[in-house]
């Protein structure tokens, strides 16, 4: 049960690099926005 | 950033975003890669993600645009009045094991492939035994009820709809004794 808590992420972690489709067919790398203030709204 | 939860991909939830006049990246999260990876189990949630990749903020459930203590938040941390804050809404404390976990995840991928094949039947059965296991998951059962009820969801969202919805899957279940003695887990009820 701890095990499974630490995997998910919190405030301080870092954010899951996972990469998604775009809505005009592309996809974006979440690390490629290393750099940048990101919000996502979910 | 701006991202879809939309098992039906990117064509059904194109309108949205034009609704909200996005001008920044939208992105489609299919196969609820972030819902897994981040455990939440409601909507909205807001996530801000400072410039070495470390999450700042997170909200969980009833993140709102337009709330002003949302908004303030986000402002400090655009402009680096404050480096991150902690105590907005945490995700819910998982009950499942990762095993069961991933036995949900699996079944709404599982999901999801079916409806891609036009599958729709099929892909309901699957995500229903996936909410069966996570009666908490709002995230699949939003899932369920938008390609069961397309006419709730657009163009608008119904919300008083949903309410009623839920409450009534909610004592249907309980009557089915899906649930514990202590009934049913229901999903988070959070003011938005």
């Amino acid at each position: 049960m701890s095990a499974d808590t630490t995997a998910i992420p919190r405030v301080g972690d870092p954010f899951p690099d996972v990469s998604l489709p775009t809505l005009e067919g592309g996809e974006l790398q979440v690390s490629s926005l290393r750099g940048k203030k990101v919000l996502l709204f979910m | 950033m701006a991202v879809a939860l939309e098992t039906q991909g990117a064509d059904a939830s194109t309108p949205w975003v034009q609704r909200a006049g996005a001008t920044y990246p939208a992105v489609v999260d299919q196969n609820n890669l972030l819902s897994s990876a981040l455990d939440f189990k409601a909507v909205p949630n807001g996530v801000f993600v400072g410039e070495d990749g470390t999450i700042r903020y997170a909200k969980y459930g009833g993140f709102s645009i337009e709330s002003p203590e949302d908004t303030e938040t986000i402002r400090k941390l655009i402009h680096g009045e404050i480096v991150q804050q902690t105590g907005a809404t945490d995700p819910a404390a998982y009950t499942l094991t990762s095993t069961e976990r991933e036995l949900v995840e699996t079944r709404v991928r599982l999901g999801s492939e079916l409806l891609s094949r036009g599958d729709k039947e099929g892909a309901l059965a699957e995500w229903r035994k996936a909410l069966d296991m996570d009666p908490e998951n709002l995230v699949i059962r939003k899932q369920i009820w938008a390609l069961r009820y397309p006419e709730r969801f657009h163009p608008a969202i119904d919300w008083e709809w949903q309410k009623q919805q839920l409450r009534q899957e909610c004592e249907e279940e309980i009557a089915k004794g899906v649930c514990g003695p202590d009934g049913c887990p229901l999903p988070p009820r959070r003011s938005s």
